[in-house]
């Protein structure tokens, strides 16, 4: 079941209700069986490694906790990470490592495939098992508590709106949520309802529409031209921020209506004026958690070596967000990427900021817009590698932009194009007001008229224009 | 709780009114649409009562010239062939038209395999271009709610039922034409030509299996017709520089007893002449009028 299944549109009704009249003291279990009846539906299997993590981290937390000795405790806590990622790294990476050992030992005359295993991914994966890694290493570090409740703890890990695509949570803010499942409010009800709505139309009307477009392209590199592949490139970025904006602002509002609050995963990602201030509003959830459990520790490790040790801990902590996404190069090249514009920023942070001092173009429009287009234009540059299906694909998209630009526009279907254009302006201009004129709003205007009938709009545009027979959100592949 | 339900019942109240409203306009829209995709379904579906009837996707309506057709056989003829469409669709317009009335004949332009390729999901989701007849047509309704378990339920609402339909029901009022002139009976004549290249014709043999659901569709479909003595000929389109003898779809057909099957997969007039193509799969309008001439003949032969 997914959000965007009409399963789901029945699923969730029912649980509000039975979750409302359900004691309070109850209401967590009423979740859990909740959430694993919404993961079961998926795949029942899938169920088992959540069920496994959870065991895992449930027994070396405790483990963690009663142990004084530190060497044991640092021992506890390998041991659970080590258990719990063999799973993620034998479903994600198990056949890009047989394919590299068989070419490896092919390259030396020596055929010997390797036991050949179709395996489908467990939808979620990366994510349990993330929360999961930050829950165990909070433990360690004594910044919480260890869970006695094996049932909150397993709540916490397969917590419905959260498990397949995020955002990534931490246990200081979910666990004490759990034991306090509040009572019903109306604002806060209405309010899951406006993200939920809003997470609908950036999913159906705008990612899955764009998705169309970019998929044709996209996926048959060879027989597009410059211009198409740029113009494709382009849009793709924004397919993604749509498709797991929107799956977030669903995944935020389902939780906040059955009264838990979540972090936000996107700030208007397209209105960074710089690729440092871009990766505190894309992904948050997962940057924060790289942050807090790779880069600092390795940028405290490599303190003594001043401006490159904190170069060396950028380009490892996105040569690891890289792998997260996936085995292949081209997500390595990603990461690669993403760590090198970091890292050229850090290692320019103080000319830039005297440069801009100096001529006054902190406020200068033309230069934020100037700012916030070659921003755009970086990400929108490494999303070729995240999106192509190999090196090869990704450095035909590069070599076709700058030897056929100029060619003729490949369109398809004028109306799948036209609508695309036009969600992507909605949602485009949504941020921009949010990030230019926070008080003019209209879902949450103050004249109840105008919220209402922009609720009503907003519904009506998302049943005329929504795609509602497209495939997956781009993140449960990771 | 009492406040929320309140809300919820009256933001229900108000989509419902606007649906409908708008739903309203969206059907004088497309009920005065002067050409265009809409206009050629309703057509279909409504009005056209035509001695002979085409059906087919893309190669259907572009390679067939009905004006040929009523000028050799002294019959009215319409094209109602509908580019990306397969058997759902058709079987769609089939009931729509058997409604009405019995043509003499039908013409079925499909695929070397068509009989081999699933309807779920893509055959079913694309017939859901007819959703916005849903409400005025009852006998689609057992083909298009097999779009999906919900679909019965959210065709009740027109918004639903016109969801992206909106750039294809308004340009004919912009733009004449695009999808081919009222004048030409509901074909698409196709410009352009293929650059001239020297035709290897590689002959296309398939092996794939007949799919049991496809063919039991295109068993109802035929029945439909021969039933009402209606001749049902079926045609497989040239295209450029393949040649197709035979496939499980065309063995499957060759022994029906009530179709005539006219295979042109293999004609060596079309399959090495890309001058007559606007691409690989399209005839041109010299193509298709020079396709038409021929199919025709074929037509008059069989049925005197």
């Amino acid at each position: 079941m997914v959000f965007t299944s009409f399963n789901f549109l029945i699923f969730f009704p029912l649980l509000v209700v039975i979750y409302y009249i359900t004691p309070v003291r109850f209401r967590w279990l009423t979740l859990l069986v909740a959430s694993y009846f919404f993961y079961l539906n998926i795949k029942p299997v899938f169920a088992l490694f959540v069920l496994g993590v959870t065991i895992s981290t449930y027994i070396f937390t405790r483990l963690i906790d009663q142990t004084n000795v530190e060497s044991r405790k640092k021992s506890f806590m390998l041991l659970n990470i080590f258990l719990i990622l063999l799973p993620l790294f034998f479903f994600k990476y198990f056949s890009h490592i047989n394919a590299g050992i068989f070419s490896l030992l092919e390259s030396i005359h020596i055929r010997w495939p390797l036991p050949a295993l179709k395996l489908i991914f467990p939808i979620g994966i990366s994510f349990y098992t993330f929360v999961a890694i930050g829950y165990t290493i909070d433990v360690y570090n004594e910044e919480i508590k260890s869970e006695k409740n094996i049932g909150i703890l397993a709540l916490f890990l397969s917590f419905f709106p959260l498990i397949l695509s995020g955002p990534i949570e931490r246990a200081k803010n979910m666990l004490p949520q759990f034991y306090s499942l509040k009572i019903i409010d109306y604002s806060i009800i209405v309010e899951g309802l406006k993200l939920m709505l809003w997470g609908y139309f950036m999913k159906l009307v705008v990612a899955d529409r764009v998705g169309l477009y970019v998929d044709t392209i996209l996926n048959n590199v060879s027989q597009h031209n410059g211009t198409t592949l740029l113009f494709a490139s382009f849009l793709y970025p924004i397919q993604v921020y749509a498709d797991l904006g929107g799956y977030s602002l669903i995944a935020i509002g389902t939780a906040k209506i059955l009264g838990i609050n979540v972090m936000q995963n996107f700030k208007r990602p397209f209105f960074a004026t710089s690729m440092s201030e871009f990766w505190h509003r894309w992904h948050i959830s997962l940057i924060s958690w790289l942050t807090d459990y790779v880069y600092t520790p390795l940028s405290f490790a490599l303190r003594k070596y001043g401006i490159w040790g904190i170069v060396t801990a950028l380009m490892i902590t996105f040569l690891i967000s890289g792998v997260w996404h996936g085995a292949a190069l081209t997500f390595i090249a990603w990461g690669f990427l993403q760590g090198l514009f970091l890292s050229i920023e850090a290692l320019t942070n103080k000319k830039r900021a005297k440069f801009e001092k100096k001529h006054n173009l902190g406020k200068n429009g033309l230069y934020i817009f100037i700012e916030i287009f070659f921003t755009f234009i970086l990400f929108a540059a490494s999303q070729i590698f995240g999106r192509a299906g190999n090196i090869t694909d990704a450095l035909t998209i590069y070599k076709k932009i700058f030897t056929t630009a100029g060619s003729k526009l490949f369109i398809a279907d004028v109306g799948i194009l036209v609508f695309a254009l036009l969600g992507i302006f909605i949602l485009l201009l949504n941020d921009f007001m949010c990030e230019y004129f926070p008080h003019v709003k209209l879902l949450r205007n103050k004249n109840k008229y105008i919220r209402f009938f922009s609720l009503l709009l907003l519904l009506m545009y998302i049943i005329s224009f929504g795609v509602f027979d497209s495939g997956q959100f781009i993140y449960f592949k990771y | 709780m009492i406040k929320l339900l309140k809300k919820l019942v009256l933001f229900f109240l108000a989509f419902v009114i606007c649906d409908y409203i708008i739903g309203l306009g969206l059907d004088i829209i497309r009920n005065n649409s002067p050409d265009g995709r809409y206009f050629k379904t309703q057509y279909s579906l409504e009005k056209g009562k035509e001695d002979i009837v085409i059906l087919g996707a893309s190669c259907a309506e572009s390679n067939i010239a009905p004006y040929i057709i009523e000028d050799s056989l002294k019959m009215t003829c319409w094209n109602a062939g509908r580019g990306g469409q397969i058997l759902p669709f058709w079987t769609c317009l089939e009931k729509g038209i058997l409604n009405r009335y019995t043509p003499k004949i039908v013409i079925l332009d499909i695929g070397a395999n068509d009989l081999s390729g699933n309807l779920f999901p893509t055959g079913y989701e694309r017939a859901a271009f007819l959703r916005p007849f849903y409400h005025r047509h009852k006998e689609i309704h057992p083909i298009l709610n097999k779009i999906f378990f919900f679909e019965k339920y959210f065709d009740c609402s027109n918004l639903y039922v016109y969801n992206s339909s909106y750039y294809y029901l308004l340009r004919p009022y912009l733009f004449k034409g695009l999808d081919g002139k009222i004048a030409d009976k509901g074909w698409k004549p196709l410009t352009g030509k293929m650059p001239p290249i020297i035709p290897h014709p590689i002959p296309i043999i398939t092996s794939y299996n007949l799919n049991n659901e496809t063919v039991q569709l295109f068993n109802e479909f035929i029945s439909n017709l021969t039933t009402r003595n209606c001749k049902v000929f079926i045609v497989i389109s040239p295209v450029f520089n393949k040649k197709i003898f035979t496939s499980p779809t065309i063995e499957y057909i060759n022994r029906l007893n009530d179709v005539y099957l006219l295979n042109f997969g293999n004609c060596k007039i079309f399959t090495e002449n890309s001058r007559l193509y606007r691409d690989d799969y399209h005839l041109n309008i010299e193509g298709a009028i020079k396709f038409t001439t021929l199919l025709v003949k074929r037509i008059k032969h069989e049925i005197n």
